[in-house]
């Protein structure tokens, strides 16, 4: 079984070799990933679901509640078996709407669930296994049926409501009150306008201090993808729309003034003062294309990412992970990729406490590297930790890097294991944006730390509104090992002040 | 006139750098919602999954076809510089007229390194005159492949019969009156209508599977080797024609085989006849009705889609875009075991349609998109059921009945609460009314439905509409017939009476209820009565 799959691999290298030099970089990081994980495929569904997932939730029991895009949730029992062939299904409902994202709320025993057109209470009341009561929380937002009018949904906030985000219609319109509107869904099935700015969102999580998250594609008004924090009376970008100010709550202020055109988003903060910037810039084509759902390490079931975010990526087939900084009240922080090779466009993504993750999706409607039109799988932690960059943070005059392991003292000292860029992209209309404004901050200082696994750079040219690159390909760990990612993209939309 | 220099000039002055002019094309390219999303500014495309436009073929190749890819789209298979993709590109002509298309493809042949010639907008204008019919379905490649065009049904002959008939008829005895080579053509059929049927064959060059795509707005059937391939649903309540377009996928051997398409056309009436088959092993549709010149265009979808509760073993239900102006974009269709369906509105809290026969499928929600489909149930016989809301507080009794609500209103004091399934999967709807509690229960029938109603917790009256309808006829007490072909019988709790009234050109049904009783109900049963 192995051999064979080892076969497979070979075969896959050689085909992969004649394709173009990024896809050779591509395979090389896959295989240096593959020293510390496996990607396992899962038995199929004896019911024959497609498993096209929209949405997953780890529930009690070692279960997976996978909602499919086709409207189904399964039960995969015994997910965390070393041996992923013992992964059992159930089928727990039917006839939903493209589920994009579920909630399991241990004290009601009830799954949550966002469909297109309603949030919905599923309960098994007799314990069958079966859901047998559909509780319809709230259907207040308008529905066309245009395709692209999507819901989603972020774990329950600490009072019980809950952040759902609406797409714009056609990814580009707003004719309808609350398309590309974040809403406020209350225990009680209240449901209220919370906060503007949303273009086309790919999943929801939250963090361990409970801030909650959405990923936004590329397109007009996101010159490239990014990570956005959700907070009650912002605005976060896309002002298509911002007509339905009009009837929101009057505490959410007055109708923000339109961004002028071909401008940046530190400019436009300076006069729109609802604009939350983006926290994190996922640089369009390096990093990934379409981010989508967003999960914590609250428990450091990942070793040395504890609290930090993870976040599925549809078009590159991957996993990416972010650390989240705040400074002057600002969120922002960094992107790091994590995990590439899973088989489709990753759109529901899971982690359980023993660091395995589950990650499934569909190509269907928006292309992938992965070339399986669906699929759903396993990412089995296979024992060691990588030589990675643990952490980053922004200081006033530089970045404080941490890592998984003890330093090589040369490498870190040398100026030429690091080079530096930034760049920010065109606020605009336009769909999407090239770099611009780039700049080459320099390194004035390099402390390393006593502790022998972190640095501070002390960095002059650094600029509010950018992503920056920190490329360490000369890092090196104690034994010698690079950085498995060593490139790590830094937004900066605040720089502390000094100490 | 000096004024309007000036204004130029301060706006010379203003604009900043980045809004000079430029490339109209490129500009076009890069507008929000369009190419630059999926094929990127410098037109390599994402690898793997959206093909580049810098070298590739398709783009500095024939020009008609490049304008066809971007009118239309293109789904399904194709090879771009070597490298195979999949996936589906919806149709962007109706963003652009012939000259921004033009300009916008002029940029794309002649950028990233591509040189080809420009592509002006007679020659864009002139390819959409040719493709004027083709709707909004994509291309796929191998019917771009140079040189096709639609095949034809071999040795087609078309004949007529006279006679009258509700329905289509069977061939037996029919005698025809006319015979034509070719296929079915609207100018043959005579004012006092006829039965027509075309046949021919096909050839098969190797096994697979065969499509058959059907639009037609009256009675219509489609046979392979003498077995039903494909029918027109029977439409119940619809106040005119409707062509409700119809795709079907069978497994076909190797060979020759025979197909047959029959239509009826009413006296006084016309036929809006369409069919294609799509041939294994054949790059181009075979035309079996219609124009020759532009083959019917309806998405195909994908097979294997299609939901059948009896395969299951128990009721489906099913969530999706049902045709608008029939129910609302918030629907839920359950399919009994039984072939019996219904489409329970879950903005109006009501019955929208009711069907017998196949349930439902999801060809084409499930493919690419959504293939910007509304989807009609797959029965064969469709009653479309008045879409507005069942229970209503009128002030007088002549009151119009409450207008239906969707996208994004509800009616006044309507509220869904969801739905239970009891232990063998069937639901019971759940919604409130004002303070009222209701819950609607449909069962099953041999040969129709029940709905079962039970109001709770009234604070005031309520009006209970079980049925309205243009052609709705009372045939004994409590029992109305819809267009010969739905019976409708309601059945009011103990000591509540009917009554019914014309309103807006219908008859209408009302069951007029008082709050007091713990729980006031009603039943109404539908049963399909002469359905083919």
């Amino acid at each position: 079984m192995r051999k064979a799959h080892h076969r497979l691999l070979t075969a896959a290298l050689v085909l992969l070799a004649g394709l173009a030099p990024a896809a050779d970089k591509s395979q090389a990081v896959l295989e240096a990933e593959g020293r510390y994980s496996v990607i396992e495929d899962l038995p199929a569904p004896p019911s024959g679901d497609v498993l096209e997932v929209g949405c997953l939730q780890v529930l009690p029991g070692d279960r997976l509640a996978v909602g499919t895009r086709r409207g189904v949730i399964l039960i995969a029992h015994r997910i965390s078996s070393p041996d992923p062939s013992k992964i059992t299904w159930t089928v727990f409902a039917r006839g939903l709407f493209e589920p994009l994202g579920m909630q399991w709320r241990e004290a009601e025993q009830a799954l949550y669930v966002i469909q297109k057109t309603e949030f919905t209470r599923v309960l098994d009341r007799d314990g069958d296994g079966r859901a047998d009561r559909f509780e319809t929380v709230t259907d207040r937002w308008p529905f066309s049926g245009e395709y692209h009018e999507f819901a989603f949904s972020a774990p329950p906030n600490a009072d019980g409501s809950t952040w759902i985000t609406l797409c714009l219609t056609g990814s580009g319109s707003s004719p309808y009150r609350w398309r590309g509107w974040g809403m406020l869904v209350g225990q009680d099935g209240s449901i209220a306008p919370a906060a503007s700015g949303i273009r086309s969102p790919g999943g929801m999580g939250q963090d361990s201090s409970g801030a909650v998250y959405y990923c936004d594609n590329q397109g007009p008004w996101n010159g490239t993808s990014s990570l956005k924090e959700l907070r009650r009376g912002g605005f976060l970008g896309s002002p298509t729309g911002n007509r339905w100010y009009q009837d929101a709550p009057a505490d959410l202020g007055k109708r923000p003034v339109d961004p002028l055109p071909n401008s940046r988003i530190a400019a436009e903060r300076k006069r729109i003062p609802a604009f939350i910037p983006p926290a994190v810039l996922f640089p369009h084509g390096i990093i990934g294309q379409s981010p989508t759902q967003i999960v914590c390490d609250r428990t450091g079931a990942t070793g040395p990412f504890k609290d930090q975010l993870f976040v599925a990526e549809q078009t590159f087939s991957q996993i990416q992970r972010v650390i989240i900084e705040r400074v002057n009240g600002v969120t922002q922080g960094t992107v790091i990729p994590y995990r590439s090779g899973f088989n489709t466009g990753s759109i529901g993504l899971q982690l359980l406490d023993n660091g395995m993750f589950f990650c499934g999706g569909s190509n269907r409607g928006w292309g992938s590297r992965g070339r399986s039109p669906w699929g759903l799988q396993r990412l089995r932690p296979t024992g060691g930790t990588p030589f990675e960059i643990a952490s980053v943070a922004t200081l006033h005059d530089g970045f404080r890097l941490s890592f998984t392991a003890p330093v090589d003292p040369a490498s870190v000292k040398d100026p030429a294991s690091y080079q530096l860029a930034a760049w920010t992209y065109i606020y605009q209309t336009t769909y999407g944006s090239p770099q611009v404004d780039r700049i080459t901050p320099r390194i004035t200082g390099i402390e390393p730390a006593a502790d022998g696994r972190s640095v501070v750079l002390r960095v002059a040219d650094r600029r509010i509104g950018h992503v920056h690159e920190l490329a360490l390909k000369g890092v090196r760990a104690a034994d010698g090992a690079p950085l498995l990612h060593p490139v790590a993209y830094t937004t900066i939309n605040e720089i502390p002040h000094a100490p | 006139m000096k004024r309007r220099h000036l204004a130029l000039l301060f706006l010379a002055a203003v604009v900043p750098a980045e809004d000079k002019p430029v490339n109209p094309g490129k500009a076009l390219y890069e507008r929000a919602g369009s190419c630059i999303a999926c094929h990127q500014a410098n037109g390599q495309g994402v690898p793997g999954a959206f093909p580049p436009l810098a070298g590739s073929e398709w783009v500095t190749g024939d020009a008609a076809t490049l304008i066809r890819i971007a009118d239309h789209g293109l789904e399904g298979e194709i090879t771009v510089a070597g490298q195979p993709y999949r996936g589906v590109m919806p149709g962007q002509g109706t963003q652009y007229d012939d000259l921004e298309l033009a300009e916008l493809l002029t940029y794309i042949r002649k950028s990233w390194g591509n040189n080809a010639k420009g592509i002006g907008k007679d020659t864009v204008a002139e390819q959409r005159r040719l493709d004027a019919k083709r709707d909004e379905k994509p291309w796929t490649a191998e019917e771009l492949r140079p040189g096709t065009k639609s095949g034809t049904l071999v040795g087609a002959r078309t004949r007529l019969f006279l006679g009258s008939w509700h329905d289509l008829p069977g061939a037996e005895g029919l005698k025809p009156v006319r015979e034509v080579e070719g296929v079915f053509d609207r100018n043959i059929v005579p004012a006092t209508g006829a039965v027509v049927h075309t046949e021919g064959t096909i050839t098969v060059a190797k096994a697979g599977n065969l499509q058959i795509l059907l639009r037609c707005d009256q009675p219509a059937r489609i046979s392979v080797d003498g077995r039903v391939v494909l029918r027109t649903p029977l439409l119940v309540g619809n106040d005119k024609p409707v062509a409700v377009p119809r795709v079907a996928g069978l497994p076909i051997e190797a060979g020759e085989h025979r197909v047959r398409i029959e239509v009826l056309v009413p006296a006084a009436q016309t036929a809006d006849l369409q069919a294609v088959a799509l041939v294994p092993g054949m790059a181009t549709p075979v035309v079996l009705a219609g124009n020759t010149d532009k083959p019917l265009n309806i998405d195909r979808g994908e097979d294997g889609l299609d939901l059948d509760p009896a395969k299951t073993g128990g009721p489906l239900l099913y969530r999706g875009v049902l045709p608008a102006g029939l129910t609302s974009n918030r629907s839920i269709a359950v399919g009994f075991p039984e072939g019996q369906s219904l489409c329970f509105d879950a903005v109006n809290a009501t019955w929208s349609m009711v069907w017998t026969g196949p349930f439902f499928t999801g060809r084409h929600h499930w493919s690419g998109r959504g293939l910007g489909y509304r989807e009609w149930p797959s029965g064969d016989a469709i009653a479309l059921l008045p879409d507005e809301p069942p229970l209503a507080r009128l002030a007088k009794p002549t009151d119009a009945w409450p207008a239906r609500r969707d996208t994004d209103a509800w009616p006044d004091d309507y509220r869904f609460l969801g739905y239970d399934l009891d232990g063998a999967g069937r639901p019971t709807f759940r919604y409130q009314v004002g303070k009222a509690l209701v819950t609607d229960r449909p069962e099953p029938l041999p040969d129709g439905l029940r709905r079962h109603l039970r109001i709770e917790a009234m604070d005031g009256p309520l009006t209970f509409r079980p049925a309205a309808g243009r052609d709705l006829v009372a045939t004994k007490t409590g029992v109305w017939t819809l267009e010969r072909h739905l019976s409708i019988a309601v059945a009011p709790g103990p000591g509540i009476t009917l009554r019914d009234r014309t309103s807006g050109g219908r008859t209408e049904v009302l069951v007029d209820l008082a709050p007091g009783t713990p729980a006031q109900t009603c039943t109404v049963t539908y049963r399909w009565e002469d359905t083919p």
